[in-house]
């Protein structure tokens, strides 16, 4: 099949997703009673003394479709609603938190893959002895550890123990005021880029420097997964016929494993990496949490919590879009790393 | 190779699920509430007095709440749930307010008294076939879940047959019980004033309208009578009485258990110097242009001199007035505009002139005059004119969104049934607030608003705004015509100026990144000479072991500290400068309900 | 069976499987045992909440009384990890078992199937990989009240579709081998074909990944609890249990490890369980594959 009409089919389907996914939360939303859904719009006891006018305001005790169509021709005309928790539209929320985000996400994500890779690699190669043993050990101890503790723990040590050496939140006070102010332009949002952009040292370094805890808490936590995962794929395709055939052909151990196991012990790896940048994305709520970095996933939790259903929505339209074109690219890489699987082929 | 794969992994598996199946925690998850049957109420068991539940108007016999607030532990309440930092109140009128009664009954927990009334309860039925109900709490508020459990334990040790089961549910779905379905046996929440007069906490506690009690199914048309007329009682000594008398009262209905009052403190480093506290000012740092801060030495670094940084959690709503009703906005607002007059310091019912030099109040006509101060500029360099005040409180008045404070201009100008723009007309609105000379000119409902209407022109809502400026950005233009476009908004989006704000404040808005913080520059041409920080900067940092770090490396001037985190910053006083045993203008209480899904209190 | 004996002899021998065996064996007792190692007090309602032993909110350390201490609002930590060991393994194995049993069947008729049935599957489970999980987590709690049941169906219904997606990616891989083509050729039916030839040698990666994931569950509902959103407070679960502990981790300036009890005990709970279990997934991959085991 061509990879031009499968991409477009591909895409095409993005609309039944999306569907299916609003129809999905709106129903969640439906069980509630009239009564509880308006108490998620209002924010003072005293707006409850007319309910029933309230209730028809909003139109709550309409039928579902009837709701839910109000909401499609809002959305078609532009309007994703108002995000309470934030007090900005919807739609300027989400770009208004993606790109802290996606500065984590740009960090963590290469850092946890190329690690996962090269440490399952070795692993596997040097199976049983204490080279695959003691990776296995620390990559496992890093996983099993929860989010919040190893946050919280490297927040105490790095920034309390060590009298404010490496800071919570992105940036400090005086680059604050720095990139607030008039002469630094914010292009992108992001502050390690913008700095690049700007020609400003400082508010780069300064950047970085507040990177260094919620990274290392978002590494530590993944490359164990990737590691795993790569070791085992990799010894699976170790042992397949045609590693077997490069060795008796005389090929050096490097190149067998780098050349010829690795490409199809990838195949795995992909699939989580894609995931993984996504999840990241997604938000890693907790580690957004500790260390004061506001993105999407803490903007989303918020909503969650606060029943916020507008931004709800928004989220999961716009997480809806993302997980599509993630699983797109996934499924094109698959064919590009093995030959053998064909887009979307029946069996010949 | 593979039949003894597959037999091991499907033989693995089910073990797996056996196991998981015999340590099932499953059906004893508890306080499941009971399969409703025929009561209204999930809560209430089977809605009878059989011993299984508890009748709909359970609550409405006055034997039953007595003895329920005898059998609440207070002492442990306060100790242990807070920390020691409350004290018991008798009614809902706390220490700082005016009308306060220091002599109020209160309850104590006793146990012989409670069997007392739980025994003449319901004719002595409840006493034999016994009770079961279920207390909600909001999830992830523990002192809420303490006093539950508090109660429950007291009632149990008073009869076995009394069994209480506590559950928590999201504080959104707890509202919408308590001022929707009603279907809770009892509710908790707390209060915080608008302003410090005995009035303002009566109302929502005991008037057939009261923000409570009209949910609770409590009060009638006497009580409000009495009400009302202790609130319009010129004579102050027989006003007095008459609070006293209202307090009393509470105390002998018991719709509720009064909990305590809080008792607060503030954590500043050792740099900040000229804090002072005043219960009603809702800015959590106090008045910031009384304050300074200076290199002092000791064991927290000095940083980021003449910025003070404020962390804390809660984002604000907007930075428009007439929007604002919560502490974190006003105290943004209170920095960028200006009221007319504001309290002197400490005190609640002495002012000092701020945008009004000077304000006299004629009895006969009900006419209190403000004479509004020259030569003040607005950061934009328009000038201050009377206009810009008359046209700040008719805005208001005509926006009166929903849930707003606008009800405590329209109260006082228009009179008690007057709640909002509803139930007026732009005309009478007009003529509350007129222009005259250099003077702003209010009428007044009462003469008995004095005091109160002095202390509602306190409030950030009523801090002023520029009329030019407004227009300009296309805000109300001061005419009726245009009213439509701004009454009863339901987003602070929906108005212009909720982001953009111009003040004549010490200070001027420099960013607002939603959700995250908000910094605020000097305003150069402050009327009342220097501004003592150069940036005022107020962050939203929900995790609490952030903030204490911040505070502890300098980071940050003042955090807020939770009550439940004072004993735990005990360990640092000597670095820090601690404010302590500050009262706090707020209760916390337990409300019955008077009918479980029943009607509402008339009138 | 000397199959038996051979697949002991191999799990015994390597180091890291015989300790994550003895971690799970022990924490299988202690989830056996729980009433007698930590039991109920008399009159005590429901054995999975934690008693109290007072209400103020500052942990206590450990004492005689309390051998791990309390948390914050006076719940015995050692009560609390004993019995949160049978929530683990309650909320672990179910979970697991439930998203591996709809993951292999949906997995296995998209890959094996391709076409059609592959494309509606997919797209049902990118419906439910688009679901943000959070958010899909709070309305479930939300609907249903804060408890572990709705943490387990929230968990179920956001992590099956990885599975699906998985064994699908697999089975792609598998059926393009030879020893399918020749039992097709042979005229052996699709199921025949599934479950004796393509599933076995397709399902490692999953399997090891059903091993982490026990942990990962583990560990996902303690932070639904961190959230505000897990079991209610003073439930024997070591999310909650660790969440308590969220406030206390940075202890005073002059001694910052003051509650450590608080922090480290659940969390060093979580942490061996789930180390437990990635070692014991390991140590089936490393049995369960034919083609190794001759090495």
């Amino acid at each position: 099949m061509e990879l031009r009409s499968y991409i477009i089919r591909r895409l095409l389907l993005l609309i039944p997703v999306l569907f299916g996914v609003t129809v999905f939360i709106f129903g969640i939303t439906m069980l509630f009673s009239p009564i509880e859904r308006v108490s998620l719009y209002v924010t003072d006891a005293r707006q409850f003394t007319n309910i029933p006018a309230l209730i028809e305001t909003y139109g709550l005790d309409q039928p579902f479709f009837v709701q839910y169509g109000n909401w499609i021709s809002q959305v078609f005309s532009g309007n994703l609603g108002w995000s309470r928790v934030v007090g900005m539209p919807v739609w300027d929320a989400i770009w208004h938190f993606l790109p802290t985000t996606l500065e984590l996400a740009m960090f963590a994500t290469p850092i946890i893959i190329l690690m996962g890779i090269f440490l399952g690699t070795q692993a596997a190669a040097h199976k049983d002895r204490p080279l695959d043993h003691g990776t296995r050990v620390m990559a496992i101890f890093g996983w099993s550890l929860p989010t919040f503790w190893l946050g919280l723990i490297l927040l105490m040590v790095f920034y309390g123990y060590f009298r404010g050496l490496l800071p919570p939140s992105r940036l400090s006070v005086p680059m604050e005021l720095v990139v607030h102010s008039a002469d630094f332009i914010r292009y992108t949002h992001i502050n390690t880029i913008d700095a690049i952009l700007n020609l400003n040292g400082a508010v780069f370094l300064d950047a970085l420097r507040h990177l260094v805890l919620p990274v290392i808490t978002l590494t530590v936590v993944q490359v164990a997964f990737i590691m795993r995962l790569m070791r085992s794929s990799m010894l699976e395709s170790l042992g397949k016929g045609y590693v077997l055939t490069a060795r008796a052909k005389g090929l050096a151990e490097r190149v067998v494993i780098n050349k010829h196991a690795r490409r199809n012990a990838l195949i795995p790896v992909i699939t989580v990496g894609g995931y993984l940048f996504a999840a990241m994305v997604n938000g890693v709520v907790i580690t957004e949490t500790i260390f004061t970095f506001k993105g999407i996933g803490w903007w989303a939790w918020q909503a969650a919590v606060r029943l916020d259903i507008a931004s709800v929505l928004g989220f999961a339209l716009f997480n809806a879009v993302l997980f599509v074109l993630v699983n797109l690219v996934v499924d094109i890489l698959y064919t590009r790393v093995d030959p053998r699987v064909r887009l979307g082929g029946v069996m010949q | 190779m593979n039949k003894r794969v597959t037999k091991i992994g499907w033989i693995v598996l089910a073990a797996l699920l056996c196991l998981s199946l015999v340590l099932v925690p499953g059906c004893t998850t508890p306080a499941e509430p009971e399969p409703p049957g025929p009561a209204c109420s999930a809560y209430i068991g089977s809605g009878q007095l059989d011993g299984e539940g508890i009748p709909p108007d359970f609550f409405s016999d006055l034997d039953v709440r007595i003895g329920c607030c005898y059998a609440f532990n207070y002492e442990t309440y306060i100790s242990d749930a807070l920390n020691g930092q409350g004290v018991q109140r008798g009614s809902p009128v706390v220490d700082g307010l005016y009308g306060y009664d220091p002599d109020a009954s209160m309850y104590r927990y006793d146990l012989t008294k409670a069997e007392y009334h739980l025994k003449k309860a319901w004719d002595g039925e409840l006493w034999e076939k016994g009770c079961k109900f279920t207390l909600l709490y909001n999830a992830g508020n523990l002192p809420r879940k303490t006093a539950c459990e508090l109660l429950a334990e007291g009632l149990a040790k008073v009869n076995a047959k009394f069994e209480v089961s506590i559950q928590p549910l999201a504080w959104p779905t707890i509202l919408g019980k308590i001022f929707g379905t009603r279907d809770m046996a009892l509710f908790q929440v707390g209060w915080l004033p608008d302003y410090p007069h005995a009035d303002n906490f009566i109302v929502p506690f005991m008037h057939s309208t009261g923000t409570f009690s009209h949910w609770q199914g409590y009060g009638d048309a006497t009580l409000d009578a009495e009400i009302a007329a202790a609130f319009q009682e010129t004579n102050l000594v027989q006003q007095q009485a008459m609070y006293d008398e209202l307090q009393k009262r509470y105390y002998d209905d018991a719709p509720g258990i009064v909990l305590a009052q809080p008792i607060v403190r503030r954590y500043f480093t050792q740099h900040i110097d000229g804090f002072y506290y005043n219960p009603i000012e809702s800015s959590y740092a106090g008045r910031l242009y009384d304050m300074s801060k200076s290199d002092h030495g000791g064991l927290v670094p000095y940083k980021n001199d003449g910025i003070f940084v404020f962390e804390t959690i809660g984002d604000i709503y907007s930075l428009d007035p007439a929007w604002i009703y919560d502490t974190a906005s006003g105290m943004q607002v209170g920095m960028i505009n200006e009221q007319l007059l504001y309290y002197d310091r400490e005190a609640s019912e002495t002012f000092q002139p701020l945008l009004a030099t000077s304000w006299a109040f004629d009895a006969g006509t009900l006419e209190y005059r403000f004479t509004i101060r020259e030569g003040v500029k607005f950061s934009n360099g328009n000038d201050l004119t009377p206009e810009d005040v008359e046209y700040t409180f008719e805005r208001a008045m005509c926006q009166d969104r929903p849930g707003g404070p606008e009800w405590m201009f329209f109260q006082p100008l228009l009179g008690g049934d007057v709640w909002g723009y509803d139930d007026t007309t732009f005309a009478d609105i007009d003529a509350a607030v007129e222009v005259d000379g250099n003077d702003v000119v209010f009428t007044l409902s009462g003469d008995y608003w004095q005091l109160p209407f002095l202390q509602v022109l306190s409030g950030q809502w009523a801090c002023i705004v520029d009329k030019e400026y407004c227009i300009s950005i296309g805000d109300w233009d001061g005419t009726e015509g245009d009213i439509a476009d701004f009454l009863h908004p339901q987003n602070p989006g929906d108005i212009p100026y909720y982001d953009v704000p111009i003040g004549t404040g010490p200070w001027k808005l420099n960013v607002w990144d939603k959700g995250i913080e908000i910094i605020l520059d000097k305003n150069d041409t402050y009327w009342g000479g220097s501004v003592p920080f150069d940036q005022v900067i107020t962050k939203v940092v929900d995790e609490w072991s952030s903030r204490k770090l911040s505070l502890l490396a300098g980071d940050a001037d003042l955090v807020y500290v939770p009550a439940s985190r004072f004993d735990e910053m005990d360990d640092e006083e000597s670095r820090l400068q601690v404010y302590k045993n500050l009262p706090s203008l707020s209760i916390d209480s337990f409300f019955f309900n008077m009918i479980i899904c029943g009607p509402t209190s008339e009138e | 069976m000397s199959d038996w004996k051979l697949m002991v002899r191999q799990l015994v021998k390597n180091p890291l499987s015989l300790a994550g065996i003895i971690i799970i064996v022990i924490f299988a007792f202690i989830a056996i045992f729980a009433p007698l190692i930590a039991p109920t007090p008399e009159g005590h309602r429901d054995p999975y909440m934690i008693p109290r032993d007072g209400y103020s909110a500052t942990p206590r350390p450990p004492s005689e009384e309390h051998i791990f201490g309390t948390t914050e609002g006076q719940y015995d930590i050692f009560y609390g990890v004993i019995w949160g060991t049978r929530s683990a393994f309650h909320v672990g194995l179910v979970v697991i078992g439930i998203v591996l049993v709809t993951g292999i069947v949906l997995g296995s008729l998209a890959g094996y199937f391709g076409g059609l049935v592959d494309e509606i599957i997919m797209r049902i489970t990118d419906i439910f990989l688009a679901f943000p999980p959070l958010i899909l987590a709070m309305a479930i709690v939300a609907a249903m009240g804060p408890s572990l049941k709705s943490v387990m169906i929230a968990l179920t219904v956001v992590s099956w579709p990885s599975y699906a997606r998985l064994i699908r990616g697999d089975i792609l891989q598998v059926r393009e081998e030879d020893y399918i083509e020749a039992s097709r050729g042979i005229g052996a039916s699709n199921f025949r074909v599934i479950i004796r030839h393509a599933l076995p040698n397709a399902i490692y990666p999953t399997l090891v990944m059903a091993s982490l994931d026990i942990g990962a569950i583990v560990l996902a509902a303690a932070a639904l609890s961190f959230l505000g959103l897990g079991a209610p407070e003073g439930y024997a679960d070591w999310g909650q249990l660790t969440s308590f502990a969220r406030n206390w981790i940075v202890g005073s300036s002059t001694n910052p490890l003051k509650y450590w009890f608080a922090v480290t005990i659940p969390g060093l709970f979580i942490l061996f369980f789930v180390m437990g279990w990635n070692l014991l997934g390991d140590a089936f991959r490393d049995i369960l594959d034919p083609r190794l085991a001759r090495r």
